[in-house]
């Protein structure tokens, strides 16, 4: 359910040519319950790190434009507008100047101006925010503010993804609301408890681990999209999560598994419809003993014995396993769907009895009495910690537990929730954990992801701390060429290093099902986030049910009032 | 001397060469209820015991994780199969041995911590004795499970080891209380003094008169903290704190199937029969035992 | 009177005191330092280490923490949840009065079917009845908690989809229900928490009453009850059941912490929330401080419990009275 969410804040994308223009005809009104196994972490844009946040955080807040269906990233061909109705570009093109849309205003009332975006990209950048997005946004130097219209982004070098960057990682913050908070207070702030946006919902409230909340602006500055009310039902698991969507207590539920289709099939008012998604699983080692960052681990900092476990895993059977047709087997730190990526990228293969003797040649020797590995005493064992929501994750971990065993490795499974595992991810206080990347519709996440710099940085998603000059090399060239080709064999060669280096096992690029209630009418499920143009969904007025009915507002509740300090 | 020596003016007429231990044996084997949940306990600990040798599979094996999974109960697998396409029945049998021997263990701490808590603060009395009661006081105010989890939530990665010693020290409350009763009762019984004064031991007194009394309440606490330890176990190995994987018990059976309630339900309902099947024997013969103390004095 | 009232509450605070001491010592012999999770993540702001310092003194001598430590319990300070990111105290006690609902109905309603099944055996002591009904409620006295609350959540809201799957109130609707509307859904959703946790309160009432009811029975005064010539019934009812009344009240004390261990399991099962359900969260979130302040009000709960229900033996029964 939760999943981690580096570097990408994506907000719902209005698939419409210009600003204004009202969404689909007649239906507007009715009630979309979605049913999701986790709560969010923060509604900050900037901080967030699970999906059921960003889902949220693209409601409330809008980006200067959003990308199209076809998430090209290149340029900015196929861009829409949003806060900015119009931009220019430099002739030397290391700036982009955006044109504030007029009729843009916060939730609040206030309109929006060029110090929110200035405020918004300053503050990702502020290194005591922490923020994941930092990393990514490196090549914008910083945003300058002519009038209270126009914001102009400077870059330090030209790149293929220079819009891409300065728009889709970055929904706009009012400033107003923001600017006297410290950043280390934001995530506990009641502006993070009662966020405002320009978005086409606006908040009404977030219960922790019950619901939350939103309801439409009807006076959104792009006309007001035509569910009335949506509403995150968050149970405690992804078995009560599922039931919920049974039951027909919530419309919606996004990652349906395979032994669920055949009882969405026996309830006749419930669809299914499978989607492309931009995320892979991974057993990410630490290749820093967690006792002392300076150090090596001590198991797993040896590049040889990481090939080696992974040579002991079957991962084609963990997949077949745990997600049977649901997911293909993960290439590396990449996804099929990016044109850069080479479905035949070389891996290491599954060889047990090969994987044995490298253990053995690396000084491991098998034990008489239990039949698991030590080296000058060190027992070959180490931890495996997952979130204890993802069952999936969880299936995974005890599965490779026994596959390791067979080639005399000792691993514990940790479960924890997922909060949790994400500040162990972040002190390093971790062995392996299993992680899963919603990549961005650019291949340049897997800087944030994989390179040096994330490594080093406190805020950076590279928990396992692995840092290759010759990765890093690989995939600048390939983010700073313009040609196609180039692009693609600099990014071969990128993947087929930090392969062979195995920092992570590369597990399983899962293909997701929605379930959803067929009164539903949905538009395209986007790949980087199935809930892009959720504004666009409707339901029609013939086919209402109870909780469609009910007025865009609780008697008695007020949408959050500004809580400016 | 003839006559009555003090020793039996004091104990209650019995048959020569009849233990207080035998005495209750005896009259709980009357029952045949008790009769019946002594021998269906024999059993499960038989089959506990031998799993090793009983046990189809090996518990922890994954022989096809793609074409065994899930399966329903069958002739080659009576239990079914779990998701990792492990054997239930053997999983449930070497829960049986895992359970039952946390449950075991953990009592026989418990015990011996309740008989020496209690018998110290008996036999020393005064002062020393009403804080040691307060103490107890306090910590029969916190519900069982709650001092468990103030505990797990500090140890995050226990051995079995550990869990057991922690579901011990959590457990041996009421038991001291009783034993406590029992040694202040004896301190002031007036065959005591009149014992001492005639010359009888201190160890005789304690092995010809405490030792008999107490054996009752322990049997009773050894049955009830057995079944007590075995459904906390079980409840903490299901919410993930207690046994870890790849180790079988009837708990994290029952989690394994947790999500798929319906559709696995052999998860469910096998471990879990065994379970209630197990305290139901347990608790049964504990209230046999206690109706043999309660009516002796 | 009044001086046992006295006593006893002295004792009680000296009870609570042990436990503040207990957990104290808890949080202290854990390895490494139970708060390392919340001062080394990163996420934690720094307004909410200064506060755990000095609510703790961390690093101050281990009797001087101690004395701010109670300190801060009288105060009703009980820490920083950071999986809450608020007050342990504000966490506890929004979760609290759910508990209490929860385990109000099931001890009213446990007490109720318990007695009920027990004077049904005891007037048909040796029949058939008595000894299936015996049997059932020897089945749930011995059942896991969870495993009763698994098998109500499957059968009566998946497969006979009668009750709401989990949670307090409906998360979509409830907002939005006039008043009777939104009564009638917070019942919806208590009722099968309250079914679960009464089943397996009541068995083990229904054993106790049986056995007392039976000791009761062949008294001097009920034998010269019948000789008078009253019904078994009007024997049953008249005398028996009010000399066997006065346990009952000894047992409510007695059964507070089977019942809140059960409703632990029961709220999170059914996502009930309440202290249980955000109790057992915290552990795999590892958050200390919540779980620690939940062991102190569990503990303050059972201690109160049993209180009252001493008190209430007192003041019920004639024989006590004369002190």
């Amino acid at each position: 359910m939760a999943a981690m969410r580096y570097s990408g804040i994506l907000c719902a994308a209005l698939l419409c040519g210009c600003v204004g223009r009202e969404s689909s005809v007649g239906s507007t009104g009715g009630t979309l319950a979605i049913a999701s196994g986790g709560d969010p972490d923060a509604l900050v844009p900037s901080l967030l790190q699970t999906t059921t946040a960003a889902e949220i955080v693209d409601m409330l807040y809008d980006r200067l434009a959003d990308i199209g269906d076809s998430l090209n990233v290149v340029g900015d061909h196929g861009f829409t507008p949003r806060l900015a109705d119009r931009w220019m570009w430099a002739k030397d093109s290391m700036s982009i100047a955006f044109h504030i849309n007029p009729n843009a205003k916060w939730h609040d009332g206030q309109r929006v101006g060029s110090n929110d975006v200035r405020f918004t990209i300053a503050s990702t950048k502020d290194s005591t925010l922490g923020s994941p997005t930092a990393s990514v946004i490196e090549n914008i130097d910083s945003v300058s503010t002519p009038d209270s219209a126009t914001a102009v982004f400077w870059f330090h070098a030209r790149s293929p993804q220079q819009f891409y960057d300065a728009v889709y990682q970055n929904p706009i913050i009012p400033e107003h609301v923001w600017k006297g908070i410290g950043p280390a207070g934001w995530r506990g702030s009641e502006a993070a408890k009662h966020p405002i946006g320009s978005g086409q919902y606006r908040f009404v409230r977030w219960i922790p681990r019950a619901v939350v909340e939103l309801t439409a602006d009807t006076a959104n500055y792009r006309g007001r999209p035509n569910i009335n009310r949506l509403i995150w039902s968050i149970a405690p698991d992804f078995n009560t999560a599922v039931t919920r969507f049974l039951s027909g207590e919530t419309d919606f539920f996004e990652q349906l598994r395979l032994e669920n289709l055949p009882e969405v099939a026996k309830h006749p008012e419930l669809k299914t419809k499978p989607y492309r998604a931009l995320s892979y699983q991974f057993l990410q080692f630490n290749l820093r003993d967690p006792a002392n960052h300076d150090r090596p681990h001590p198991i797993l900092g040896n590049r040889e014995l990481r090939r080696a476990l992974t040579m002991a895993t079957d991962r084609i059977a963990l997949i077949r396993s745990v997600f049977d047709s649901l997911a293909l087997p993960a290439l590396g730190p990449t996804v099929r769907a990016y044109p850069t990526t080479d479905p035949n990228l070389a891996q290491i293969p599954f060889e047990l009895a090969r994987a044995r003797q490298l253990l053995d040649s690396l000084g491991w020797r098998v034990s008489t009495s239990d039949s698991m590995r030590t080296h000058n005493g060190r027992p070959l064992r180490f931890s495996i910690s997952v979130p204890s929501s993802s069952k999936v994750r969880v299936q995974m971990a005890v599965v490779l537990q026994e596959q390791l065993r067979r080639a005399g490795v000792k691993v514990d499974v940790e479960q924890l929730e997922f909060p949790a595992l994400i500040a162990k991810g972040k002190s390093r206080a971790f062995d392996a954990l299993i992680g899963q990347l919603n990549t961005q519709p650019s291949p340049s996440s897997v800087r944030g992801s994989w390179g040096t710099h994330a490594s080093r940085s406190a805020s950076g998603n590279n928990f396992g701390s692995y840092e290759s000059p010759v990765f890093d090399a690989y995939v600048d060239s390939a983010l700073a060429s313009f040609d196609m080709a180039k692009r693609k064999d600099y990014f071969t060669r990128a993947y087929e290093t930090i392969i062979q280096d195995a920092p992570a096992i590369w597990l399983a690029e899962p293909r997701p099902t929605v379930g959803y209630h067929s009164r539903l009418e949905l538009t395209t499920l986007r790949s980087d986030a199935w809930w892009a143009h959720i504004p666009q969904w409707s339901i029609p007025r013939d086919k209402w049910i109870a909780r469609d009915s009910l007025p865009a507002v609780a008697p008695g509740a007020q949408p959050a009032a500004p809580k400016t300090p | 001397m003839s006559g009555p020596t003090l020793d039996s003016v004091v104990t209650r007429p019995t048959r020569p060469r009849e233990t207080p231990l035998g005495i209750a044996v005896r009259s709980i084997m009357r029952k045949r209820s008790s009769r019946v949940a002594v021998v269906v306990l024999g059993v499960i600990v038989l089959l506990g015991a031998l799993a090793p040798f009983i046990a189809p599979y090996d518990p922890a094996a994954q022989p096809d994780i793609v074409a065994l999974k899930d399966l329903p109960p069958s002739l080659a697998h009576p239990f079914g199969t779990d998701p990792y396409s492990r054997d239930v029945l053997s999983r449930v049998l070497y829960g049986a041995r895992l359970s039952l021997t946390i449950g075991i263990l953990a009592t026989i701490v418990s015990l011996t911590l309740g008989v020496a808590y209690g018998a110290i603060a008996g036999y020393l009395g005064g002062l020393v004795d009403a804080a040691m009661m307060r103490v107890l006081d306090a910590f029969l105010s916190i519900p069982r499970l709650l001092l468990l989890l103030g505990v797990l939530v500090a140890w995050p990665h226990l051995s079995i080891g550990a869990l057991v010693l922690f579901l011990g020290l959590t457990g041996w409350f009421a038991l001291s209380r009783i034993v406590r009763g029992q040694v202040l009762a004896l301190k002031h019984a007036e065959f005591v003094t009149a014992a001492q004064a005639l010359g009888a031991s201190r160890r005789r007194i304690l092995a010809r008169h405490l030792l008999p009394n107490l054996v009752s309440p322990i049997a009773v606490a050894a049955t009830i903290g057995v079944a007590h330890v075995i459904v906390l176990e079980a409840g903490l190995s299901y919410i993930g704190i207690g046994v870890p994987q790849p180790l079988a018990s009837w708990g994290n059976i029952i989690q394994d199937g947790a999500d798929q309630v319906a559709q696995l339900w052999w998860l469910s309902l096998f471990p879990g029969l065994f379970m209630v099947l197990t305290v139901m024997m347990l608790n049964i013969l504990g209230e046999a035992l206690r109706d043999v103390y309660e009516r002796r004095s | 009177m009044i001086r046992y009232i006295a006593r006893r509450l002295l004792q009680a605070a000296v009870i609570v005191a042990i436990v503040a001491a207990i957990t104290f010592v808890l949080i202290h012999i854990a390895p490494g330092d139970p708060f390392s999770a919340v001062l080394d993540n990163p996420n934690v702001s720094e307004r909410v280490r200064e506060t755990l310092r000095s609510q703790y003194g961390l690093d101050r001598p281990l009797p001087e923490q101690f004395v701010r430590y109670v300190g801060a319990l009288a105060r009703g300070e009980l820490g920083w949840s950071f999986s809450h990111d608020r007050p342990v105290r504000e966490v506890l006690g929004s979760a609290l009065p759910n508990t209490l609902l929860l385990m109000g109905v099931a001890l009213i309603a446990s007490f109720a079917l318990g007695i009920l099944v027990a004077l049904v055996q005891v007037a048909r002591r040796g029949s058939i009845i008595d000894h299936v009904l015996s049997g059932i409620s020897l089945l749930f006295f011995s059942m896991p908690d969870f495993w009763l609350a698994i098998l109500a959540l499957l059968a009566l809201t998946y497969w006979l989809p009668i009750f709401p799957v989990g949670g307090a109130v409906d998360p979509v609707m409830h907002e939005y229900l006039g008043l009777g509307g939104r009564i009638a859904d917070r019942l919806r959703h208590l009722a099968l928490p309250a079914l679960t946790l009464t089943l397996l309160a009541s068995a083990s009432v229904a054993r106790y009453q049986r056995a007392a009811l039976l000791d009761v029975l062949p008294a001097d005064f009920i034998r010269t009850a019948r000789l008078k010539g009253l019904t078994e019934r009007e024997i049953l009812r008249r005398h028996a059941l009010r000399n066997a009344l006065l346990p009952i009240i000894t047992l409510i004390g007695l059964s507070f912490p089977a019942l809140l261990t059960g409703a632990f399991f029961v709220e999170r099962i059914f996502a009930w929330p309440g202290m249980g359900y955000a109790v057992i969260n915290a552990i795999s979130t590892r958050d200390y401080p919540l779980v620690v302040g939940g062991v102190i009000i569990g503990s303050i709960m059972v201690t109160l419990g049993s209180l009252l229900a001493d008190l209430l033996y007192v003041w019920a029964d004639p024989r006590l009275r004369s002190h």
